[in-house]
């Protein structure tokens, strides 16, 4: 069941793969109907879930917040304290998690079960580079998905959330709002957006790369949808810190 | 639906009855926390960092930095450490055990087990539940560890705040009920997880396409599962 293509797709960085998908990416031939079919289906497949998961969180910050403020009394602090956390870690966090476990899982059983048929080799065998075809519309399919679920996510999170603090936790809504005001700038819109677009970008080329690595047989493509969530997320969490530390640098002194 | 929860509830009654042998079940203890130890404690130490650096960053806004330490209590410690490793291993080890059963299921196996009259609930899908009951717990608290101690030196080292305030703040919002809290969302997040990815798997189609798509709905449902719960978890304990 080994592939003729041997050990051609090892490891991100020292294999051919960035190289390749960056080459398909910038001058192969553009897919761009199968890019926007591979960005409906991460929506329809993240949609839902990441809407699940976001509004919990929501609530769960309101109320961990009110539990310090209320004991300073300065219940309308939630308002900031809320809305900076989703748009700067929680929504692009969990938009990053879901993607990963959601379509990264789903993009490394896809092309490992290709590589097991022989698919991908197929592919070089009539002259169409598997790259083009097969890896740049999943990744730009992913990463163009990224800020759309991220703004549905920060969204509904902060609406969640909000609404328990002021109707269960007696927040008042003016003092939230001018809070809210007050101390978020639209800067962080655009960390948040950024964020997610990096995270998902991360996600879309370690799983494909995981997708492509797969030797074997049927059960080796099971194991390559664990390995892609677990080494997309740890890439993001480490990406996570290195962006946090940049923009550290960048919001002490602007 | 209903052919999920007669899996789902004959599973809980073969554990019930204790016909789940304790050898399988401790290699898959091991297996479970050792395969996730190290993952765990990476995640753990990053997210102490981060949040150590966002507090910092909002902290240092409103001029009030001796609060650092009961930030990263609150947030790290509390709250996002527990639900972070607590989802981040249901989503590995759920698409693991959807995977590997799924796969003992396309090769037959389940059933050369069955006709060899041995039960494949007890024998394959009991060990994983006792052993994602057992470890996500223990996980939870190597996160929790990790975060503190990454917090400290991101805050001390690569921050510049004096050791002694950080600690003392820490050290005072710091309760043991939370680390306890957080084990109660590992034990009741692992035995959902557990009944979930075996269902996945023993319910998976034959075939490449049914044991993908067995590990994708394991890992997605496990995930979200896990923080349905963390927040009614959080909702009932603190108070809504």
């Amino acid at each position: 069941m080994a592939s003729p293509s041997g050990g051609r797709y090892h490891g991100l960085v020292s294999s051919p793969f960035l190289r390749r998908t960056l080459h398909a990416g910038l001058l192969g031939r553009p897919y761009v109907a199968l890019t926007i079919e591979h960005l409906q289906a991460c929506l329809d497949r993240a949609g839902v879930p990441i809407l699940v998961v976001i509004a919990p969180m929501g609530a769960v910050i309101a109320l961990q917040g009110l539990l310090v403020f209320a004991a300073v009394g300065a219940r309308e602090m939630i308002g900031s304290m809320l809305v900076g956390a989703m748009l700067l870690e929680v929504a692009p966090a969990f938009v990053a998690l879901l993607l990963a476990t959601q379509v990264g899982s789903a993009y490394a059983t896809e092309l490992g079960s290709m590589v097991v048929l022989e698919e991908t080799d197929y592919h070089e065998v009539i002259g169409v580079d598997p790259y083009a075809r097969l890896v740049v519309p999943r990744v730009a399919g992913l990463t163009l998905a990224a800020p759309l679920l991220v703004t549905v996510a920060a969204a509904t999170g902060v609406a969640v959330g909000l609404s328990l603090a002021v109707t269960l936790g007696n927040a008042p809504p003016a003092g939230v709002v001018a809070n809210i005001r007050e101390y978020v700038v639209p800067r962080d819109v655009l960390v948040c957006l950024g964020k997610a677009t990096a995270f998902a970008l991360t996600t879309g080329l370690v799983s494909c790369q995981v997708g492509l690595a797969v030797r074997g047989g049927a059960a080796e493509v099971g194991r390559a949808a664990n390995r892609a969530i677990v080494r997309s997320i740890l890439v993001c969490v480490v990406l996570n810190y290195v962006l946090a530390t940049l923009f550290l640098g960048g919001g002490l002194t602007g | 639906m209903r052919q999920r929860l007669a899996i789902a509830t004959d599973l809980l009654a073969t554990i019930g009855s204790g016909q789940v042998r304790l050898r399988d079940s401790l290699v898959r203890i091991a297996d479970v926390g050792h395969g996730s130890f190290l993952f765990v404690a990476v995640i753990g130490a990053f997210i102490g960092m981060n949040i150590a650096l966002q507090g910092y960053i909002s902290l240092h806004r409103v001029g009030s930095l001796d609060l650092l330490g009961a930030f990263v209590a609150r947030a790290a410690l509390r709250e996002v450490a527990p639900i972070a490793v607590i989802a981040f291993a249901a989503a590995k080890v759920g698409s693991e055990i959807a995977a590997s059963i799924a796969a003992m299921k396309d090769r037959g196996e389940l059933d050369a087990l069955t006709v060899t009259g041995i039960d494949p609930l007890a024998y394959v899908a009991g060990p994983w539940f006792v052993g994602l009951c057992v470890a996500l717990p223990l996980l939870v608290v190597v996160g929790d560890v990790a975060a503190a101690l990454a917090a400290y030196l991101v805050a001390v080292h690569q921050l510049g705040v004096s050791p002694a305030p950080f600690l003392d703040s820490l050290r005072a919002n710091a309760v043991p009920v939370d680390l306890v809290v957080g084990m109660l969302k590992g034990l009741i997040i692992g035995l959902l997880v557990a009944v979930i990815a075996s269902t996945a798997g023993f319910r998976a189609r034959p075939g490449i396409p049914g044991i993908a798509r067995a590990t994708n709905r394991s890992a997605v449902i496990s995930f979200v599962t896990a923080t349905v719960v963390n927040f009614l978890v959080t909702g009932v304990v603190y108070g809504l």
